[in-house]
């Protein structure tokens, strides 16, 4: 063979960059930005709860958990929030009870009015207080850390009074990103399609 | 009278004028560059399911016997998919749009042997044995986040294929089944890549 055969480097290498520099174009519209992440406890068995409970009220995490008393989502798309949220939990066999009457289970929610709040889980005890007895609360995986402006997040822990170690251990986490678009009718649609598809993809909860 | 019987003298001869020939059928370094395509196969198809057309290879081979090579090969594979669907990523659920894409680096010594199948080997397939490691780049991005890691993964790859000589070079083909076993948290990763090269003598 001859040497000739160098005189098709040039090409291949270009033939080669030219390939590899092909790469995909980014988000075109806003709800390319919609994520929905959920995260459970494997350990915990979410076929024994029957009941859950939660507050009637989602608080704006602003980045001052001492702030007080919080300010709260609006009204309406707070009850998409608990609609949709109810609608789930029932469909997969719990009953919603008041938080008297001892819940298997309890719920939390809350929306994000800042960016990059990397210490959610410190505003927990301090918004739902009023509702649940002060503990500190931990997630179930700390897989998510970050989130941003716009997000909603729902946590769900096994009911106690008196939590074992004086803390709460979360067995579920939905982290549903792109409830304020501005547009009311585009953030009821992305609430509802963001609560359900978190459902969606937590196939472990439910009763069999 | 000469000192060297005649038996001696035609092999000294033979050996003269064979030995260029040898060296034209068989060189003893070659270069080759090729355009890969490859299939993702388990965890990579997971990942990014569509078949890869963007990769590029270079190999470098000194034949040590004459039906024996052994080399070294290096490759560039991009693997890449957007997709909504759910991915589990390090135990958390993800769905929304999202960019995946992977950037195989493989890096591997092989062997290769080539049979005899005719006197004439204008069309020489062979059987080869890579070892050696796999840089793969996992590159996940949704919504506004990304996040990138990259792992060296101890890796195997079984390949066949064919030079296919001509006057001034060789067209090769083959195919090659890469094995990059897991590795800082990223699973074992498998595609099959087909090559597509040209090769010549250094």
């Amino acid at each position: 063979m001859s040497r000739v055969g160098k005189h098709f480097v040039p090409p291949l290498v270009w033939l080669g960059l030219l390939l590899a520099a092909c790469h995909p174009t980014g988000a075109e519209t806003i709800t390319d930005l919609d994520t929905v992440a959920t995260t459970h406890d494997a350990t915990f068995d979410f076929a024994a709860p029957t009941t859950y409970s939660r507050p009637n009220q989602i608080p704006l995490i602003s980045g001052d958990p001492t702030t007080s008393p919080p300010e709260f989502l609006d009204a309406q798309l707070t009850a998409v929030v608990f609609s949709t949220l109810d609608n789930e939990m029932t469909a997969l066999g719990y009953t919603k009870v008041d938080i008297g009457a001892t819940p298997d289970l309890v719920i939390t929610a809350g929306a994000l009015k800042v960016t990059n709040v990397t210490y959610y889980y410190g505003y927990w005890c301090g918004y739902w207080a009023y509702y649940y007895p002060c503990y500190p609360y931990y997630p179930p995986v700390a897989g998510v850390s970050a989130y941003t402006q716009g997000t909603l997040i729902l946590d769900m822990a096994p009911f106690a009074a008196t939590p074992p170690a004086n803390q709460i251990l979360g067995v579920w986490t939905a982290v549903i990103r792109g409830i304020q678009s501005g547009s009311r009718s585009t953030d009821q649609a992305r609430i509802v399609n963001g609560i359900s598809q978190a459902f969606i993809q937590s196939p472990y909860l439910g009763k069999p | 009278m000469s000192k060297h019987p005649t038996p001696i003298r035609l092999a000294a001869l033979l050996v003269v004028l064979l030995a260029p020939i040898a060296r034209a059928e068989i060189p003893p370094t070659l270069v080759g560059l090729s355009y890969q395509f490859s299939i993702p196969i388990g965890n990579t198809y997971n990942y990014t399911p569509p078949v890869s057309w963007r990769g590029v290879g270079l190999d470098v081979a000194t034949f040590i016997r004459r039906d024996l090579a052994v080399g070294l090969a290096f490759g560039w594979n991009v693997f890449f998919e957007n997709t909504t669907s759910t991915l589990n990523f390090r135990g958390t659920d993800v769905t929304g749009n999202q960019d995946r894409a992977l950037n195989v680096w493989p890096t591997l010594v092989n062997a290769r042997w080539f049979p005899k199948i005719s006197s004439n080997r204008d069309i020489q397939p062979y059987i080869s044995a890579n070892v050696g490691g796999y840089i793969i780049e996992r590159y996940l991005a949704i919504g506004t986040t990304a996040s990138q890691e990259t792992h060296f993964h101890f890796g195997l790859a079984p390949e066949i294929g064919v030079f296919i000589q001509n006057p001034v070079g060789a067209v090769f083909i083959n195919a090659r089944y890469n094995m990059a076993f897991a590795s800082g948290g990223v699973p074992f990763q498998q595609f099959l890549s087909f090559s597509l090269g040209y090769a010549w003598e250094r």
